[in-house]
């Protein structure tokens, strides 16, 4: 009521916008990957007798999963884009670390 | 006579009493314009850099991606530049031992990226379940 009568000065609210610098948390980042290697045969009519008398000897029996050579490349091929992706996936990951860590830290 | 120099007195005292509300008033303002001046620079610098920041980081992104799709294609020429089926059936024990380094390679430098990764947070590990 007081601020009400004009004789009387009314304080005036200041408003100023500014960023808030916000802490983000990182987060711990997965383990690394441990691949253990696969051993390839590589199986032609020039060494299929000794493949399948090694297969036996060390399997104990006549058995094992085969592939073509054009699917032998599908693999290396999907293997090659797996990487690719997790390359690029770290650098996206390399890039929100560094805009999201405080200047300060 | 006296009266009058009173009077004249008294209106100079509530003159210089006047302005020297005003006086203070008007340095608070001053003072208030000041601070929102520097705190609107700070947020406009704090913005800028930023915004440098950002455009850095997607542009060394971009340029990496472009390198891992390079790096992708040389390691796949390989099987266009040779018939690998004509190979393997004239020296199966060569390109044995070169598809089984091959896998090796690609395996241990998958963990390497991996490692990478991993190492950004300082070396804060998360253990394995299975060992």
């Amino acid at each position: 009521m007081v601020y009400s009568c004009s004789l009387i000065p009314t304080k005036q609210v200041e408003i100023i916008s500014k960023p808030l610098e916000r802490n983000i948390v990182q987060p711990v980042l997965p383990r690394e990957i441990d691949l253990k290697e696969p051993y390839w045969y590589v199986v032609s009519t020039k060494n299929l007798e000794e493949f399948l008398s090694n297969i036996e000897k060390d399997q104990g029996q006549l058995v094992f999963l085969a592939m073509s050579v054009p699917d032998y490349e599908l693999m290396a091929y999907n293997t090659q884009e797996l990487k690719r992706y997790i390359n690029e996936l770290k650098e996206v990951v390399v890039y929100y670390r560094k805009v999201t860590t405080n200047k300060s830290e | 006579m006296s009266k009058i120099l009173l009077g004249v007195v008294g209106v100079l005292l509530m003159a210089c009493s006047f302005l020297y509300w005003q006086n203070s008033r008007l340095a608070e303002i001053n003072q208030a314009f000041d601070l929102r001046d520097k705190e609107q620079k700070d947020a406009i610098e704090s913005l800028q850099s930023d915004f440098k920041l950002q455009t850095e980081g997607l542009l060394e992104l971009q340029s990496k991606t472009q390198q891992y799709e390079i790096e992708m294609q040389r390691y796949l020429d390989v099987f266009k530049r040779h018939n690998l089926s004509k190979l393997a059936f004239a020296k199966p024990s060569l390109i044995e031992t070169r598809v089984n380094k091959g896998t090796k390679n690609v395996f241990e430098s998958i963990e390497e990226v991996s490692r990478n990764i991993d190492m950004l947070d300082n070396g804060l590990q998360l253990q394995s379940n299975t060992d």
